[in-house]
């Protein structure tokens, strides 16, 4: 059915590609909002995303690609947004948005607030490894592929980040449990 | 908090936390944009790179507060077709939307936007002449010249930070040695942050290149738009410049 309406809308078709919007758009913006960590960029790198790929559509020459050319390009949006927002803005700190029903019981509020702290430290490279395998769960080849590199490097950056935030965790519980010294 | 919790458990639950559905606001304004935009010709022979959306263009459309603003945002900042040039048929240009410069002398750019320098396009070589004014990054224009006997392109393109201008002009040889062999080029190249802005315009014309320029090694690539399956296609670079 995508292939389909991929290959309509390269023919100019904007109701199929209006389809393809509602088909992948909220997937684009989830993994928008999980690399930027900003509802507001998020919606703006995956309207730059969709719209160079309407406009680029007529250039893809296997519609079978158009999932993994969509994500390149929505990546590629998070890199170019996230480092505007930050020459821009790099002044303003981003208060995180609890999900909708309440916070979640396995993360708690000290666990979030030490995770955006240190996912704040990771490079949208390594953000977008992260995001694409953990949340998407995207193999490390299709994610190699998405975002153009080996995947050595995919490797080496999902390592990278899980182990930021893993030590984000564990200095989180050395501050919630310091050590009490006989006086 | 336990101290025996598994990390990874928290860290996986908390990836998944946050909104998932795109708001229907954006939802709309991206339908409705599309009407406006329009696509790039097929070219299935020579898709010689794999462009990223004009930067002003962006920067015009996430400023769009409604979706007719939005849309006129990137109609207007899209700088190919007829009012982007200067001389020379339009019989084949892109509509396209660009602040319509004189026909005689280099456009005048806003007040508030930067003249940084002139490209020229003579079919073999791509050359960058620095302007008037200095390269800080910022809303930004380039002149194109297109000297060739072809319809030209221009893209400017800004390095990633991890990598060198240097892969940037290899990766350039590559597509040009693809080019004059009928190969499939090998399209867009990876070690580059931003980019392309992009203007297109027929020989003998002139236009200019907008973007919202951020600071970086940038450099431009002239190409030869060719359309028919004979090839014969033109990839040319210029030199690097800075952009604080």
């Amino acid at each position: 059915m995508r292939t389909r309406l991929v290959e309509r809308a390269r023919n100019g078709d904007d109701v199929a590609f209006s389809e393809l919007i509602d088909l992948d758009g909220d997937r684009c913006y989830a993994i928008a909002y999980r690399i930027l960590r900003d509802v507001e960029r998020a919606q703006d790198a995956v309207q730059q995303a969709l719209l160079l790929a309407w406009r680029e559509l007529p250039r893809l020459r296997d519609p079978e690609r158009f999932e993994v050319w969509l994500h390149r390009l929505l990546v590629n949006a998070c890199y170019e947004e996230y480092r505007r927002y930050r020459r821009y803005s790099s002044h303003l700190r981003v208060i995180p948005v609890d999900p909708p029903g309440g916070p979640d019981t396995t993360a708690t509020i000290d666990d979030r607030d030490a995770l955006e702290r240190a996912f704040r430290r990771l490079t949208p490279e390594h953000r977008a490894v992260f995001v694409l395998h953990h949340h998407v769960g995207m193999p490390l080849a299709v994610v190699a592929d998405v975002v153009g590199v080996p995947v050595g490097t995919v490797k080496s950056r999902l390592h990278y980040a899980t182990r930021t935030l893993r030590a984000a965790l564990v200095a989180d519980d050395r501050v919630e449990f310091p050590e009490v010294r006989p006086a | 908090m336990s101290t025996a919790r598994d990390p990874n458990a928290v860290i996986a639950a908390w990836i998944d936390e946050g909104p998932t559905e795109l708001p229907e606001s954006s939802r709309r304004a991206i339908v409705t944009a599309t009407r406006t935009i329009t696509q790039r010709r097929r070219d299935f022979g020579r898709p010689w790179r794999f462009p990223t959306m004009n930067g002003f263009s962006r920067f015009a459309l996430v400023s769009a507060a409604v979706v007719v603003a939005a849309a006129g945002g990137i109609y207007l900042l899209n700088p190919t077709g007829p009012q982007g040039q200067i001389g020379g048929p339009a019989a084949t240009a892109t509509p396209g939307p660009s602040p319509s410069p004189s026909p005689t002398r280099a456009p005048s750019p806003s007040p508030s936007r930067a003249t940084v320098g002139t490209v020229t396009f003579d079919g073999s070589d791509c050359t960058f002449e620095p302007g008037p004014d200095s390269l800080v990054a910022g809303p930004t224009w380039f002149i194109t010249v297109n000297n060739s006997a072809d319809r030209a392109g221009f893209d400017l393109w800004r390095m990633r930070d991890d990598h060198r201008f240097e892969e940037l002009v290899a990766w350039i040889d590559e597509e040009q040695r693809r080019l004059e062999a009928g190969l499939p080029v090998v399209g867009y190249p990876l070690h580059l942050a931003h980019g392309p802005a992009n203007i297109e315009h027929d020989a003998g014309s002139s236009g200019r290149l907008a973007d919202l320029t951020a600071p970086g090694t940038h450099g431009i690539v002239c190409y030869r738009d060719v359309d028919d399956d004979e090839g014969q296609g033109t990839v040319r670079l210029t030199a690097p410049f800075e952009i604080r």
